[in-house]
């Protein structure tokens, strides 16, 4: 009998032994497919200030048609779309929806951007065969009445037959859309400190005219720290021979406040 | 039933058995330990890219029995330009052999050896400077009146001059000369550049500033990246006394008495100069300025008479204050700069701050008079200690100037084009240290002083032209006064300008920010 024990014992040390190692188990995406925005430079997505500093900075844009030529009458911005499970070899259409704001003036379809639903934009918002994002177009038209005030096109990705949302933080995007001149978004709390100063639309019109260049997104975006510090001198200097070409009229914002550059 | 289980059970013992035993790695043992000599290797080499070849033989032996050696040799560099440090591997042969084609800055040598028998491998390391032709030797700043050029005598050894010279190597490598008469040879290690890299990086560079343009030259290859078209985010009305110096972690450049500046993340263009003031009032820049190069540059508006300086390649320049002791007002003090330079600086412990101390040479507008004032700059407040030139004094018909940088407490000056003499600081005695010869004209003065195994100097340099041809005699110092026998004389073509010496080791920070 004790012998049958200690055999019985030595039989469950082996079979623990057996047992008792595994490969750690892969955790495959087992979720439904889903869609959500990203930034715009998909590398951004592994940078480890990422969730910190950058999930937002892609997601609302200003667009003016202000500095285009008369004859321009439609545009486009683009933001990113990025899917969530496995990557498919057959085109996948994704659907956006506008979403309107409170106390703003909402875009209107077609007549402020090209509907999401519209007939000519149908292949539009389309997941090519075997790619995990793209880039999203907004069309935006150049309405008469983009002439007095911006308007605001929030729009979100919903679920279809290939798609649910992703994370809810990550459904939307922004658009503020005007023929006169908004903040681009380069224009941000760090180059309002060291650079350009309090934005308005006064000093954002002073220093188109004083330096030929377009001071959009575009531009603003792509200066470097040190280019940005030399045209915020250049400004100065532009800012001093106005104001000493004016004296006791010194250049003044829509705000009343004295225009100044740090 | 009971023999399958008594077996079975054995089979697992012998199973737990096998797999319970494991090496026994320690060194606990009273075995002697392995000592692994490593010998043939110099302290140090110096090789000329494309040129040499690194012969070297090695003598390796272990105190245990059979010894089984391998191999490894590796280069990394320890003076990147851009930002790559990755060990390289050579060689895998007992002795090394290797025709070097290299860039040219200081790497490590590596030399690896193991025993394969034990494992234990003995690594050495010793520092290994590659040269290019260009960079190592005298280079001397020329003009003939219009253009100017470069002329690089060669050190083999010793910072005595081989006799070799590379007469007009400018022209030669760039096909053209610098245009404008040449004012100042400056050499950064650090200015940024799409030189060597793809995105911009550290390259190591020869600034020569002339009267009408600045010329940044790739000292690896001699080849100018850019000149005052493409130095600036923007363009000048005016690219006038073009010089470049280094302050506080900040390039600067005078240009046209205007001083223009980079700092921060950066691309090696210069910005837009800076202002005088919020309403930019009309100014100009002495061209000199008092910085140890690692402190904040002082300067000094001819217009209005004042000290300024510039924090980061400021937007504005900042005023000054007088402390209450100074004897001359920093501002509207009615005076013209004529001399400015650094001359020692000063650790504060309290403010954990360095402070830069100089001398200048001034002249009051109204009355003519010439005044040497012993400036302390401190933040925004300057001290400044007056010391009247007296009229008979030589210092007061004088025209260039030195300062014996952070040495003896001498100016020396230039009088009558050919008298060169020491004028004492504080007690103002002068004396006459040297007359050029015949009918030499002293173009250039300057002391210099570098410190290198073999190479090192400490030199005031006096250049002189007659008719054509120039010569630098490079005279040593003992208790402020000249030798009467300089060390060595460069000739050649040309008037002098400046004159300095390039080695691999020569950084940002090696000359002193002054005149």
């Amino acid at each position: 009998m004790k012998m049958k024990v200690i055999q019985n014992i030595f039989l469950l040390g082996v079979l623990c032994s057996l047992f008792s190692c595994k490969e750690a188990e892969f955790m495959p995406y087992k979720d439904v497919d889903r869609i959500q925005f990203g930034p715009m430079d998909p590398a951004k997505i592994y940078w480890s200030d990422y969730e910190k500093i950058w999930k937002l900075s892609d997601t609302a844009k200003a667009y003016s048609f202000y500095t285009e030529e008369a004859t321009k009458l439609v545009d486009t911005v683009y933001f990113r779309i990025y899917t969530l499970g496995k990557v498919q070899n057959y085109d996948r259409a994704f659907k956006l929806m506008q979403s309107l704001v409170k106390d703003v003036d909402n875009a209107v379809p077609n007549k402020h951007y090209q509907a999401f639903d519209d007939s000519k934009g149908e292949q539009l918002y389309v997941v090519k065969a075997g790619q995990s994002y793209m880039r999203v177009p907004v069309v935006l038209l150049r309405d008469a009445s983009l002439k007095s005030k911006p308007y605001t096109l929030q729009f979100e990705v919903v679920a279809n037959e290939h798609f649910q949302q992703g994370a809810p933080t990550n459904t939307w995007r922004r658009v503020l859309v005007g023929d006169l001149l908004l903040q681009p978004a380069a224009w941000d709390d760090y180059a309002t400190k060291y650079f350009w100063g309090k934005y308005s639309r006064v000093k954002h019109e002073f220093m188109i005219e004083v330096t030929g260049l377009k001071w959009d997104q575009e531009m603003m975006s792509k200066l470097e720290f040190d280019q940005s510090k030399h045209f915020g001198t250049e400004l100065k200097k532009e800012l001093a021979l106005y104001n000493n070409a004016h004296l006791g009229e010194p250049k003044v914002d829509e705000f009343g406040d004295l225009i100044v550059f740090p | 039933m009971k023999r399958i289980n008594i077996i079975g059970a054995l089979v697992v013992l012998l199973t737990f058995g096998l797999m319970g035993c494991d090496k026994d790695t320690n060194s606990n043992d009273l075995a002697e330990a392995e000592v692994i000599k490593v010998e043939g290797l110099q302290s140090s080499y110096s090789v000329i890219t494309d040129v040499d070849v690194l012969d070297i033989k090695l003598d390796v032996t272990s105190n245990l029995p059979d010894a089984q050696f391998e191999y490894v040799w590796a280069i990394y560099p320890t003076s990147a330009e851009g930002a790559l440090y990755r060990l390289d591997t050579i060689a895998r042969t007992k002795d090394l052999n290797y025709a070097v084609k290299l860039a040219a800055q200081e790497y490590q040598l590596v030399s690896i050896v193991k025993n394969q028998k034990t494992g234990l491998a003995k690594y050495t390391d010793v520092p290994l400077v590659v040269n290019t032709e260009y960079t190592r030797g005298w280079y001397v700043l020329k003009d003939d009146g219009i253009n100017s050029d470069l002329d690089q005598f060669f050190t083999e050894g010793s910072i005595v001059p081989s006799g070799k010279k590379n007469e007009n190597v400018f022209s030669s490598v760039n096909g053209r000369p610098i245009e404008g008469k040449g004012l100042r040879l400056t050499y950064f290690s650090d200015y940024r550049s799409t030189v060597v890299t793809e995105t911009p990086a550290n390259t190591k560079t020869l600034f020569a500033g002339t009267e009408k343009n600045i010329s940044a030259i790739h000292i690896n290859t001699l080849k100018e990246f850019r000149d005052k078209n493409t130095v600036f985010w923007g363009a000048n009305a005016v690219n006038k006394d073009m010089v470049t110096f280094m302050a506080s972690s900040t390039w600067y450049m005078m240009n046209n008495n205007h001083i223009h500046g980079i700092s921060g993340p950066n691309s090696g263009f210069f910005g837009s100069s800076s202002m005088r003031d919020d309403s930019n009032t009309p100014h100009e820049l002495s061209p000199y300025f008092l910085t140890s190069g690692n402190t904040t540059p002082f300067l000094f508006d001819n217009t209005s008479s004042s000290f300024v300086f510039a924090l980061n390649a400021p937007a504005v320049l900042s005023s000054m204050t007088d402390k209450a002791d100074t004897k001359l007002s920093a501002k509207n003090n009615n005076q013209r700069m004529l001399y400015m330079s650094y001359q020692d600086r000063l650790y504060d412990g309290n403010l954990y701050k360095w402070f830069a101390r100089g001398w200048a040479l001034f002249e009051d507008k109204t009355t003519l008079k010439k005044t040497l004032g012993y400036l302390e700059p401190r933040d925004a407040q300057m001290s400044i200690t007056t010391y009247p030139v007296d009229v008979n004094a030589k210092l007061n018909n004088s025209s260039k100037h030195t300062l014996l940088i952070e040495s003896e407490g001498f100016m020396y000056f230039v009088h009558n084009g050919r008298d060169v003499y020491s004028h004492a600081l504080t007690s103002g005695n002068e004396v006459l240290q040297f007359s050029v010869p015949g009918n030499e004209e002293v173009t250039f003065i300057r002391h210099r002083k570098y410190s290198e195994t073999n190479y090192g100097y400490d030199y005031v340099m006096i250049g002189t032209k007659v008719g054509p041809n120039y010569k630098v005699r490079m005279f040593q110092k003992q208790a402020g006064n000249l030798l009467s026998t300089p060390v060595f004389v460069l000739e050649g073509k040309g008037a002098v300008r400046d004159v300095m010496y390039i080695s691999p080791t020569v950084s940002t920070s090696t000359y002193p920010t002054g005149y």
